[in-house]
């Protein structure tokens, strides 16, 4: 399976003929018509072409194309003038290589040969460009728990828009937390907690992971207990090098969560996290 | 140096010993957890690494629970040359981390390598005593779970500052650091980086911060535990070609320089 990421770009090669012809008659007008066009398989196999088109109702003309695909690196992959009657393509292709991302470039050089004009139109060249950087993609929440009370615990799991998830070395995938205000560190109310949190929070993990857990703590709790909620935001996002120079990119969220200590009707105090539908406590506190 | 050399030699045997048979297990959990120190000799102030090797000698596939992060779940108690005996906090915090439970397969072995420093920071050199705990649930595929914890003794000898030795150690992490392609290769080498509290590292962590994709942060965290005036004058002359986001963090390591009036 092929997917189109490059921008095909098609041109219109008019001859002094199409010009002469049409004076002549209308219905013998003739073009070159060239365009490029590159591509990423779901391998990562990095395919290139060229297409030149003299197809016309009346004349017999003879395509020629020369294609060639280059990567980041450097490396290149040419198919030189190629002919067939009317018509002809040239396909290339660049294997994968994981240390060889970014954009790719496809070029191709155009022309064509009229045999009862006896000349040939030269020089036009077309050219595509395919990004190939595999990026997270389908990340997705794979479940919640509470592994100790009072810690929720969140796991999520994502692919590779580009073969498997060992192809995502250039990416990591992170957390961003804001908390209430902006100050940094944030301290959360006190009492009844004891704890304050860099904030933003910022953190990731290499993108080959394509799994984590987000483990939200209870904080160290401080006596006597009062009554008291907060809320931080949070999202997941991804950044890679070869995407937009490493710039972050949102993939989940915002959501909110929630954490709270409330006071009971027999004066004992319980604690709570809520998370979307995921929820941990501990009741009572000690 | 004739002396450096057998006493490094008495200190690898006693690690080759400590690793084969620290912290072998009993009959009821068919694992064993070993404890070592690929360097047991390092110099003042180099990262000190500790080697975590489970291996299931059972028929069946065995999830060990490392804890929070694979680290929450390791202990380290200390006995400095000083003869103090230091506790430092199991890491225990909020936020992402690589999934906890380790499944090991029948006779498969799982490794890991923590950076001592993260929990203790080796700040005089001599002969230290490290006693490293793994404090973990295992779960047998029927669902049996158990709590057991696994020990090893492991001898190290600080030796003092050697500044060739840290720079060649710079060197070679910061050549990782800078990988553009490979994100965890990247972090893991910035986050050792970032770890060598000593003014040798301002160097190699400005080139990280200036450089590096993936280990900018953690240079930047670097820099403010070292946060001498060179460390200072590196994040803030590199305020100017930052992204919002390294601003802040510049910005909250030079605050925290601040407080701590280096």
């Amino acid at each position: 399976m092929q997917s189109l990421c490059g921008t095909r770009r098609a041109f219109i090669l008019a001859s002094l003929t199409t010009v002469l012809a049409a004076l002549v008659s209308p219905l013998r007008v003739w073009a070159v018509a060239g365009y490029s066009g590159a591509s990423a398989g779901s391998d990562g196999t990095v395919y290139g072409w060229g297409v030149t088109d003299v197809t016309t109702y009346s004349y017999i003309h003879t395509a020629y194309v020369t294609t060639t695909l280059r990567s980041p690196n450097g490396r290149t992959a040419t198919r030189a003038w190629l002919s067939a009657r009317n018509s002809i393509r040239a396909d290339v292709s660049l294997a994968w290589d994981s240390t060889d991302l970014g954009t790719y470039t496809t070029t191709s050089t155009h022309k064509a040969y009229c045999t009862q004009m006896g000349w040939f139109i030269n020089g036009a060249t077309s050219n595509a460009n395919c990004n190939v950087c595999p990026e997270p993609v389908n990340f997705r929440e794979t479940g919640w728990g509470e592994p100790f009370d009072g810690v929720l615990q969140f796991s999520y799991a994502w692919d590779s828009s580009i073969g498997d998830r060992a192809e995502l070395t250039n990416c990591e995938v992170g957390e961003y937390v804001t908390f209430p205000t902006s100050t940094d560190p944030w301290v959360w109310p006190r009492p009844p907690w004891y704890e304050e949190s860099p904030n933003p929070t910022i953190d990731w993990v290499p993108g080959t992971d394509a799994v984590f857990t987000d483990d939200h703590l209870t904080g160290t709790f401080l006596s006597p207990y009062k009554e008291a909620t907060f809320t931080t935001t949070q999202k997941y996002r991804y950044r890679c090098k070869c995407k937009n120079n490493n710039t972050p990119v949102d993939i989940y969220g915002p959501h909110t969560i929630t954490r709270s200590v409330t006071k009971k009707t027999d004066g004992k105090y319980k604690y709570t996290i809520t998370k979307k539908a995921g929820t941990a406590s501990i009741d009572p506190l000690p | 140096m004739e002396k450096s050399y057998s006493r490094v030699a008495i200190i690898l045997f006693v690690v080759f010993v400590a690793g084969t048979l620290a912290g072998q297990t009993t009959t009821d959990v068919p694992l064993t957890v070993s404890f070592s120190a690929p360097e047991s000799a390092p110099s003042l102030h180099e990262p000190v690494y500790i080697d975590v090797t489970i291996q299931n000698r059972s028929a069946q596939t065995i999830e060990v629970d490392l804890g929070i992060k694979r680290k929450a779940n390791f202990q380290f108690i200390i006995e400095t040359p000083g003869g103090v005996t230091v506790r430092p906090p199991r890491l225990i915090s909020s936020g992402i981390g690589p999934l906890s439970r380790i499944p090991v397969g029948s006779g498969q072995t799982y490794q890991q390598r923590l950076l001592l420093n993260e929990w203790f920071q080796f700040d005089l050199p001599g002969d230290y005593s490290v006693k490293a705990t793994l404090l973990a649930t295992v779960r047998s595929v029927e669902g049996a779970t158990l709590k057991k914890e696994w020990s090893g003794q492991i001898p190290l000898w600080v030796q003092p500052r050697n500044e060739d030795r840290l720079r060649s150690i710079c060197q070679d992490l910061v050549e990782a650091a800078v990988n553009p392609h490979d994100s965890r290769i990247a972090r893991d080498a910035a986050f050792a980086l970032s770890y060598i509290v000593d003014p040798v590292a301002v160097p190699y962590l400005e080139q990280v911060l200036k450089e590096s994709y993936f280990g900018k942060e953690l240079a930047i965290q670097g820099l403010g535990r070292i946060s001498n005036a060179e460390a200072v004058r590196v994040l803030r002359s590199a305020m100017a070609d930052a992204d919002a986001e390294l601003k802040m963090l510049i910005q909250r390591e030079l605050m925290r320089a601040r407080n701590t009036d280096h």
